[in-house]
């Protein structure tokens, strides 16, 4: 399936180079790619309209992002959330047009990334808030996997706090040793409460 | 090639419609659905699922009782020589039983190459035999999977010296494709206005070219460059130039029925109702114009 080939090397290409910037030179030698194929595929990167692909294919995903991890991307500052955002992007291929699940993956970057304790409680806050929203959204509440989605997230810093200074853009409080667990559950009026 | 009546002017479905387009909501004949928009994606068992969102299709559906409904297709990905999205054709089935519809569309092009390989933008395909091989059985197929017209649309990208056979353009491409598929041409005109800025072609002369039968339905839109190339973004007004090609193929195209004027959710809010209906009135005028000079009218077209 010469065309199958074609369209896979050139999947490939858009998104390495949408990601890093460069794709591995072996990685399409076992390709069954024709003499025109590999010289069209191998001129692409110099051309401004592959370089214009690969940007729309990161545009998306940074829109999608923006649109749906609003209050991680707050509590980092516009600096270090566009630094944590050009990091995934470059760390994770594309694999869907869908906001929730690159919201999700995005989420579970920046919680194991970030070192931060505050901020990685809020990236981990934020994905349960998005799959406990999703549940109460889509699932029936005898549906077995409706409390599946429950999860407890433990904060450095009193919840309320932490949250009211990322809202209006205040320092954050000092992590401390205390843990500040939080459950996050479709069954609860506002997705979450502390405990 | 199946054809069908006249629906006349048409925008894209979202959440809020009616609210969002204040009085041009009354200037509009049909709806048209993505329905992707209305689901959610989960990897369920290890495979990928989608399933609708219950609100949002209860709100398309209510919308689809006030006026005609037509399908639009955003992850076919039809062009795919390893197989299609097997997914999205199961939410469609299921959209087609609760409700009916007057055709559908999908992008012409190449969106995931293999599982796990996802573009992130649809892809060109490339002018080819085989590429016209690979998508005409399946358009084929899709007209008969729905009973309805199935149109392909026509994509802004940005690769240059696509490959190409028999010396084909884009033009040439499109009209072989369609005939060999037997299906209609949904003709975003502010796609082709981007690929002609964007690689220097003149639009009228290659329109003039077109298999103005096969047009079933056009697209408006307007979106923003970035690095001297036009992109394909919907949250604009429609520039002078499309709306020059319009009214140059509205009265042109026999089968034409129906215009949809594109624009992004997030992008509706800026706009606002009165740009959004202004840009609406003038989609009528051109659609009235090309109405009154023929024999079918459209079912809002007589206000």
């Amino acid at each position: 399936m010469p065309l199958a080939e074609l369209q896979f090397a050139l999947a490939q290409l858009v998104s390495a180079h949408a990601a890093s910037g460069s794709m591995a030179p072996d990685t399409l030698d076992e390709l069954a790619l024709s003499a025109d194929e590999r010289a069209w595929l191998d001129s692409l990167p110099g051309a401004p309209g592959f370089r214009v692909t690969c940007d729309i294919q990161r545009w998306w995903r940074e829109t999608r992002l923006r649109e749906t991890t609003r209050l991680t991307l707050v509590a980092l500052g516009p600096q270090r959330a566009a630094e944590l955002v050009q990091a995934f992007l470059n760390a994770t291929p594309c694999t869907t047009l869908f906001f929730l699940p690159e919201a999700r993956a995005f989420l579970r970057f920046a919680a194991e990334t970030l070192e931060d304790a505050n901020l990685s409680a809020i990236a981990r806050f934020e994905h349960a808030l998005l799959v406990a929203g999703d549940a109460a959204l889509q699932l029936a509440s005898d549906d077995p996997d409706f409390d599946e989605t429950t999860e407890i997230v433990v904060f450095a810093a009193p919840p309320e706090e932490l949250l009211d200074a990322v809202l209006h853009r205040q320092p954050l409080p000092a992590p401390s040793l205390e843990g500040f667990p939080v459950l996050i559950s479709p069954r609860l009026p506002h997705l979450w409460q502390p405990i | 090639m199946k054809t069908t009546s006249p629906l006349g002017v048409g925008f894209t479905w979202q959440p809020g419609l009616q609210a969002a387009l204040g009085r041009g909501w009354e200037l509009l004949d049909f709806v048209e659905i993505s329905p992707d928009v209305l689901c959610r994606e989960s990897m369920a068992g290890g495979g990928r699922r989608l399933e609708y969102r219950e609100a949002l299709l209860a709100e398309a559906l209510r919308t689809a009782a006030e006026r005609p409904v037509v399908i639009h297709g955003l992850g076919l990905s039809i062009g795919t020589a390893a197989g299609w999205d097997e997914e999205y054709l199961r939410i469609l089935d299921l959209f087609h039983e609760r409700q009916p519809f007057c055709w559908h569309s999908d992008h012409l092009a190449c969106l995931t190459a293999a599982p796990q390989t996802h573009a992130g933008i649809p892809l060109p395909l490339p002018l080819t035999d085989e590429a016209i091989a690979l998508v005409a059985p399946r358009a084929r197929a899709l007209g008969e999977r729905y009973g309805v017209p199935f149109l392909l649309e026509n994509i802004t990208h940005y690769l240059p010296n696509l490959p190409t056979e028999r010396g084909r353009d884009e033009i040439a491409f499109l009209n072989d494709l369609t005939e060999a598929a037997d299906c209609g041409l949904l003709l975003d005109l502010y796609n082709f206005h981007c690929n002609a800025v964007n690689f220097g072609f003149d639009a009228l002369e290659a329109l003039s070219r077109l298999r103005l039968d096969r047009v079933i339905e056009i697209h408006l839109a307007g979106g923003a460059a970035h690095d001297g190339f036009l992109t394909d973004v919907h949250t604009r007004e429609v520039p002078e130039p499309v709306w020059e090609l319009l009214e140059w193929i509205a009265p042109r195209a026999p089968n034409l029925a129906g215009i949809v004027y594109e624009v992004m959710e997030q992008a509706v809010p800026r706009l606002g109702p009165a740009r959004l209906t202004a840009q609406l009135e003038r989609v009528r005028a051109v659609w009235d114009a090309r109405a009154a000079s023929k024999p079918e009218r459209s079912a809002h077209a007589a206000r």
